[in-house]
């Protein structure tokens, strides 16, 4: 059985339990026993629980749980009414939405900043929140009264302002060499996306010196790296420092416009305020 | 300091009880919205109050409570029996480790220099009353709109001789709106001279012949240019909502009125002399058919499973999912308003609070100044 | 030069000059390897290469095919051992219009290096195997309107990596050979047989003050050819850069280019209303 490095993050679910040091990340949590059960192995290991909305019907109190980041998914404006439910609960903790809808979104996001739980959005699913990605991030940027943070917009505007070299990979989880996904058949890969692309690094039965050596595992750790050595469109493109080529690392050919254009607006936004904070400063100079 | 207690606010869970120890008044109010009973709590019923409520606390795991005295009208007990209940309440919850305070709400109408010792060790020198510009509605049976308010000055300067401080609840009407908010301004800061009023928005009471609702349009407009005036005046009076809803977008504090909460039902309670709870004391005395229980016959943890206390948690949901309230860009300041109104005035528990119109036009108005 | 030539020479430079002595360079890094790493990391040699990662059709192997993959591959080398490197850019025709990539390709190759890499733009001159490519030649101010579109963009990103000439018309005490007054009196090129001239410009064009092994360095700095580019800039002031409020940013530019287009040394430089262009630009920034 595999055993992680102790700096490295693993989503597994509760089939295949970590040994070792790394940190957890639970996911398919099905009721009230196993988020105990995962609560009471992993203890201090654990940083996050990941479960369906309605499967909080089966859990009775998450009162005594000390957890990092509980990730609940939200598939639709009705399922509000699981996390309602347990919302006095569910307030205190460093939760996350992680949103599966885009029908009625206003509403759900409404819901959830007004409780500042993080959102976050999984940027490949296209379907869902291109017709949506204009009001939300409207919603975003202007509503004076959000508190929390909707993923990835907010960690792509504090890498812009702050001028770091965090990209979509590193705020969805999927940093190479620190983040693994175990899927429920104990295959091992970056994330569950990449689980869904049939690209796997090796399984749980083997040991970590042969995982590592792995071709893709290799080939990843730099993804910077293989999109230049590929000569990608990627790194011509001016959101590249925040997006990683994070669209087309499975398909050249993947449409990341809408996205683009979520950055443009974005750099857009900080040039006005960068306008205005200079302007106020001369403004400032002029009076003394 | 103000940093530090927010953030103590944040670890403290708190409890805010309206405390309804009698339903006697000396005033006849045309748009009061209780049924004026001479029904007071007993002697030997304070202790199962607070150890009711110390139970359900010690459980809840609320480190805070706060009893909101009003009636009624306090003052139409005896500074004795209000004593009594004060000091069962200290023995009850004495070694608890749960922390009580004590507001005091009144008319002011019966103060006297006896109630002083009492409101200044237990009520924290502070007396919290109501009048309103122009006086249209509140009187005794003795005093009409005039003099009760000339009564009412009196004995609040009198108070304040006391040691006493005192803020206003105040409801404005039509002839508010006409008179314009330079002179309601400046009637609560001169006239009455006051440092803190609270506007309350009047709703019609249910089974009443009141029925003097004020015009919308008009209360917006008022509400936006006495904004203005308490910006331009450095906000030498204080009022409210104005200072919380700044509080709220300035500096995340998340404490805005009952009204403006998700859900009221969350940290508030009401209680009754006869120990009857319900949401607030609009729906203690007025819709007894709402009320949640009594905890003569059921613990306060029974009491809150009832359907009737349901209703009020699933409102805010139900709002957000099946009316505009959910598209809207205040959802996070209003969160649907309040039931009270939203009942007697839209008469529809479900439906958002029909200050709709007023409170989006203030918050407007507010987030662009 | 094979390796073991090119250690000698440093072997020989260590023994007789100062340890403060510097060395730059130039290379088209494509038969790079291990070992010449090794050599540059033990003799601390700054590295410069040429790259045109957008018209591969201007660097190519002898039989036409682009030189871009092999470069990519020896650029790896580099950023994987860290070593520090700066490139060069030439702007040609073909480049016009394409800023924004241009720029956004190097912003994003920033990632690759710890250290940053800073990028040389320079504009293409009718010398060598570009003598006869008009087609490639940039038309006045075209070249002025490429470098304030790429300013607009780097001053955008806040600036996050060394462009030059940007960061040179920004110090005031930093000039670039080309707008340096008196390049003459502070640079000298030499080849391999011992010829001397100018700069490594200059050499490259043939023309010489004289050889090392035949002439005496009295003679050679005596050259009449050397002494024409040496008095330029006092011809200039007072003729064609009379009154130019640059003139302290740009000194009549390089008298190479100068002689390529005119045949003389005692005009200003061919690209004046490009960087006129450019300076009144950011003229808040460079006049003081």
């Amino acid at each position: 059985m595999i055993v992680f490095p102790g700096n490295t993050r693993i989503t597994t679910t509760p089939s295949f339990p970590v040994a070792g040091s790394s940190k957890v990340c639970v996911y398919d949590v099905n009721d009230q026993a196993t988020l105990d059960q995962q609560c009471q192995f992993y203890k201090e290991r654990l940083c996050g629980i990941e479960l369906d909305a309605e499967k909080l019907e089966r859990i009775k109190s998450l009162a005594n749980i000390r957890i990092s980041t509980l990730r609940i998914c939200v598939s639709s404006l009705d399922d509000l009414h699981y996390i309602d439910r347990l919302i006095q609960d569910i307030k205190g903790k460093n939760t996350a939405v992680i949103l599966k809808t885009g029908k009625d979104i206003l509403r759900v996001v409404n819901y959830l900043t007004g409780f500042r739980i993080k959102i976050l959005i999984s940027p490949v699913e296209n379907e869902i929140f291109i017709p949506v990605l204009d009001e939300l991030i409207d919603f975003y940027m202007h509503q004076t009264t959000v508190r929390s943070p909707i993923e990835p917009f907010h960690s792509i505007l504090q890498t812009m302002i702050n001028l770091t070299r965090i990209t979509l990979w590193d705020i969805l989880q999927e940093k190479p060499g620190f983040d693994f996904y175990i899927t429920g058949e104990g295959k091992i890969t970056l994330s569950k996306r990449w689980a869904e692309n049939g690209r796997y690094f090796g399984s749980t039965n083997q040991s970590w010196d042969t995982l590592r050596t792995d071709k893709l595992f290799q080939k990843i750790q730099n993804p910077n790296k293989l999109f230049f050595a590929e000569q990608s469109e990627c790194v011509f493109c001016p959101h590249f420092t925040q997006c990683g080529g994070y669209f087309k690392i499975f398909n050249a050919d993947a449409d990341c416009k809408p996205w683009k254009k979520v950055f443009a607006t974005l750099q857009e936004e900080i040039q006005n305020v960068r306008r205005i904070l200079t302007e106020y400063g001369k403004t400032e100079k002029t009076a003394k | 300091m103000e940093k530090r207690k927010k953030q103590q606010n944040k670890k403290n869970k708190i409890l805010s009880i309206v405390f309804m120890p009698t339903f006697s008044c000396d005033c006849t109010c045309d748009y009061c919205f209780e049924i004026n009973e001479p029904v007071t709590v007993k002697d030997d019923f304070w202790v199962k109050i607070f150890e009711a409520f110390r139970i359900y606390s010690e459980k809840a795991g609320f480190t805070k409570l706060r009893f909101y005295w009003q009636g009624g009208e306090i003052l139409t007990m005896s500074p004795e029996q209000v004593k009594k209940g004060l000091e069962e309440c200290t023995s009850v919850f004495k070694a608890s480790g749960i922390h009580i305070e004590h507001r005091l709400q009144s008319n002011l109408i019966a103060y006297s220099s006896d109630w002083a010792p009492i409101v200044n060790e237990y009520f924290h020198g502070h007396i919290g009353s109501s009048l309103d510009f122009p006086n249209l509605y509140r009187k005794t049976a003795s005093l009409d709109q005039t003099v009760f308010v000339e009564r009412w000055i009196e004995k609040k300067e009198l108070a304040l001789q006391d040691g006493i401080s005192v803020s206003v609840i105040a409801l404005p009407n039509n002839q508010t709106f006409i008179n314009g908010a330079e002179s309601f301004y400046n009637f609560y800061l001169n006239k009455a001279k006051l440092k803190s009023i609270q506007i309350n928005f009047p709703f019609i009471p249910p089974n009443s012949t009141f029925s003097n609702m004020p015009d919308m349009e008009r209360f917006a407009q008022f509400m936006e240019e006495l904004y203005g005036i308490w910006i331009q005046s450095d906000r030498s009076l204080r009022i409210e909502p104005f200072g919380k809803l700044e509080n709220a977008v300035f500096h995340d504090d998340n404490c805005l009125t009952c009204i403006w909460s998700y859900c009221c039902a969350f940290s508030l309670l009401a209680i009754d002399p006869l120990g009857r709870i319900s949401q607030c004391d609009c729906w203690s005395s007025s819709f007894k058919e709402h009320s949640f229980g009594d905890i003569r016959y059921q613990s306060i943890e029974t009491i809150l499973e009832s359907p009737n206390r349901k209703k009020f948690l699933e409102r805010p949901l139900k709002l957000l999912q099946n009316t505009e309230c959910g598209n809207c860009t205040y959802w996070h300041l209003c969160y649907g308003g309040c039931p009270t109104r939203a009942t007697t005035m839209a008469k529809n528990f479900f439906s958002k609070d029909p200050y709709c119109p007023v409170y989006k036009k203030y918050f407007l108005y507010s987030l662009k100044t | 030069m094979g390796k073991d030539f090119f250690k000698k020479v440093q072997e020989y430079l260590v023994s007789e000059y100062p340890p403060a002595l510097k060395q730059n360079i130039q290379t088209n890094m494509l038969t790079l390897d291990a070992e010449w790493i090794d050599l540059f990391k033990q003799y601390k040699i700054r590295i410069s290469s040429s790259v045109d990662p957008v018209s591969k059709k201007l660097r190519t192997w002898k039989d036409g095919l682009p030189q871009l993959d092999t470069w990519l591959g020896k650029f790896f080398m580099l950023t994987d051992n860290d070593y520090p490197l700066g490139l060069v850019f030439t702007v040609s025709r073909e480049h016009l219009g394409q800023e924004e990539k241009i720029y956004s390709y190097f912003r994003n190759l920033q990632s690759l290096s710890r250290g940053g890499i800073a990028v040389r733009f320079n504009p293409i001159y009718p010398s060598g195997r570009s003598e006869n490519a008009y087609d490639l030649l940039i038309r006045e101010p075209d070249y002025g309107k490429f470098l304030w579109k790429l300013w607009e963009l780097w001053d955008r990103d806040l600036r996050p990596f060394n462009i030059s000439p940007f960061t040179d018309f920004l110090d005031p005490h930093k000039h670039l050979c080309e707008f340096s007054k008196d390049c003459s009196e502070r640079f000298l090129g030499i080849d391999g047989e011992g010829n001397v001239s100018n700069c490594g410009r200059t050499l490259d064009s043939k023309i010489l003050f004289g050889n090392v092994f035949t002439d005496s360095w009295e003679d050679i700095l005596d050259n009449e050819e050397r002494k024409t580019m040496s008095g330029r800039s006092d011809v200039l002031k007072t003729t064609e850069c009379l009154s130019c409020e640059f003139w302290e940013l740009c000194y009549g530019g390089c008298p190479y280019t100068v002689k390529l287009y005119t045949g003389g040394y005692l005009n200003k430089s061919p690209f004046c209303e490009s960087y006129k262009y450019f300076f009144n630009k950011i003229r808040n920034e460079v006049l003081r």
